[in-house]
């Protein structure tokens, strides 16, 4: 599992590549809490590279989303592919997030905020 | 505190005498706690007698048993216990053997103070932290111990006793959960509502490891309490989800579905948390992924209604049910399983009885997977309807 990080504004891009299960889940979690205790609040999550979620890479999501909400800040899923985007409608979890699809589009989410 | 304790061995009486004179105020203080042997023999058995020394200072040349052989003894011992030996100065060949034979440090006649004090506190320093690494390891060694005892608990309080209603000739019933290397969060149930109505569980909690143990033993007592209250699989489900939110500080969530198999009549009522569908197998050798209206996850969204669906089930119909462990299970290419293929496999095996299918498929999935470790639960039930 890999993790990329870039900032566009006031937007931390983080892109995952590889495959998040019960084995790598633990390790997103505490770079995208890390993030948000560094003050970040605005995270745009790009799943171009992510192969495969499991549940417990959902439950990564949900938390990170639930902090967010604490901060007043904003999370937002771009470029999910077929099989991933399945499993957070096979769930029902799609309904929760915001999801685009793509990273500009998920950056316009941001700047109607602002 | 406690003193740092040290054995000093020497044949000669004269640094007895030395070591207390040097060290009164450590000794007074209770820094350093002293005992003296003046020959490797009277040595170890000090030591035997006394597992709590955490230092052993040695002369090499001395009677009955040497330094040389005393630290091979030492090593035998199995303690924790580090030797700083002491030689003459320029005696490298000795030196080089009680290194070699594991001394933690070396000092030359005359004896320095000021460096024994130093190399002392160095060596004390050394062997408490292995103490402490030691303890640690013990530590987590209990904590593996009881995490084995509870994958055994949470393995036992699902049902395991096939057929499990001996009396009731409507429906075959079998279940299986093949549990991956972690405690996980897979689990199955089935109860009599009454006389005519059978309640069928399926469930997957998120992650893995003891949180996910608890949250599944609550989730199973929770849904089971509510479903036997005898209400619709919809409104169990909501029901059951708005108490797990009300708990859930941690993000955890279940994957379920709850359906009511009517003996009488074979209608299916059934309602779906974000769990795998399940899949009808007709006697025909008709093979289908049933509709399910995709309600969320149980646990996330407090005021969700989750909403039934109906199915009537024929004579010789089975419904089976299983977790994402079987169509997620992955083989050496990290190639899924996947539902297709879980079809297709259905479709060979055609409506048998529950044990079998259950029995086949896994032989296939386990067939597939090769000896690629599988990060999830396999987990499956089967009900064979018969009117």
């Amino acid at each position: 599992m890999q993790f990329s990080e870039d900032k566009q504004g006031s937007v931390v891009i983080v892109g995952l590549q590889g495959r998040m299960d019960s084995n790598t889940a633990r390790t997103v979690e505490e770079k995208m809490l890390g993030l948000i205790e560094r003050g970040e609040h605005r995270l745009l999550v790009d799943c171009a590279e992510l192969d495969y979620i499991s549940s417990a890479g959902l439950r990564v999501f949900l938390a990170t989303a639930k902090r967010l909400t604490q901060t007043k800040g904003k999370l937002v899923l771009a470029t999910l592919n077929d099989d991933v985007k399945q499993v957070f409608d096979l769930t029902g979890i799609s309904s929760i997030f915001q999801i685009s699809p793509s990273r500009e589009d998920a950056l316009t989410q941001y700047q109607q905020e602002a | 505190m406690p003193p740092v304790k040290i054995l000093v061995v020497d044949d000669e009486p004269d640094l007895e005498l030395l070591v207390r004179q040097k060290f009164r105020r450590q000794i007074r203080e209770k820094e350093l706690e002293f005992a003296f042997a003046h020959n490797g023999v009277s040595a170890l058995a000090h030591l035997q007698a006394n597992p709590e020394m955490d230092l052993v200072l040695t002369d090499i040349n001395m009677p009955v048993m040497d330094g040389l052989a005393l630290l091979g003894k030492i090593n035998e011992l199995n303690s924790l216990v580090k030797t700083v030996v002491v030689s003459a100065y320029g005696d490298m060949q000795n030196i080089r053997t009680a290194m070699n034979r594991g001394a933690y440090d070396f000092l030359t006649k005359p004896i320095d103070f000021d460096d024994l004090t130093l190399t002392i506190h160095k060596t004390a320093q050394r062997v408490l932290e292995l103490r402490q690494l030691t303890r640690e390891h013990e530590q987590l060694a209990a904590i593996q111990q009881e995490l084995n005892v509870a994958t055994r608990i949470q393995r036992a309080i699902l049902p395991s006793a096939f057929p499990p209603f001996p009396g009731v000739k409507e429906f075959d019933l079998y279940a299986e959960m093949i549990p991956a290397r972690e405690v996980g969060g897979d689990f199955y149930d089935f109860f009599l509502l009454d006389e005519e109505r059978l309640g069928l569980v399926i469930a997957d909690v998120s992650d893995k490891g003891v949180p996910a143990a608890l949250f599944m033993a609550v989730t199973r007592t929770l849904l089971k309490s509510v479903a036997l209250t005898g209400v619709s699989p919809g409104a169990c489900l909501a029901r059951a989800n708005r108490l797990l939110v009300e708990e859930n500080t941690s993000c955890m969530f279940v994957t379920a579905l709850y359906g009511i198999l009517n003996l009488r009549t074979g209608e299916f009522e059934y309602s779906n948390a974000g769990h795998n569908p399940p899949v009808l197998v007709s006697p025909s050798g008709t093979v289908q992924h049933l509709k399910t209206k995709a309600g969320i996850v149980l646990g996330i969204n407090e005021h969700y209604e989750y909403q039934s669906d109906r199915l009537e089930l024929k004579p010789g119909e089975c419904l089976f049910l299983y977790t994402d462990g079987i169509t997620e299970a992955v083989n050496n290419r990290l190639e899924l399983f996947s539902a297709p293929r879980l079809e297709r496999c259905l479709q060979s095996i055609g409506s048998t009885s529950p044990r079998q299918i259950i029995r086949a498929v896994m032989d296939e999935v386990q067939q597939f997977a090769g000896d690629e470790p599988q990060a999830d639960d396999l987990t499956m039930m089967v009900a064979r309807y018969h009117s």
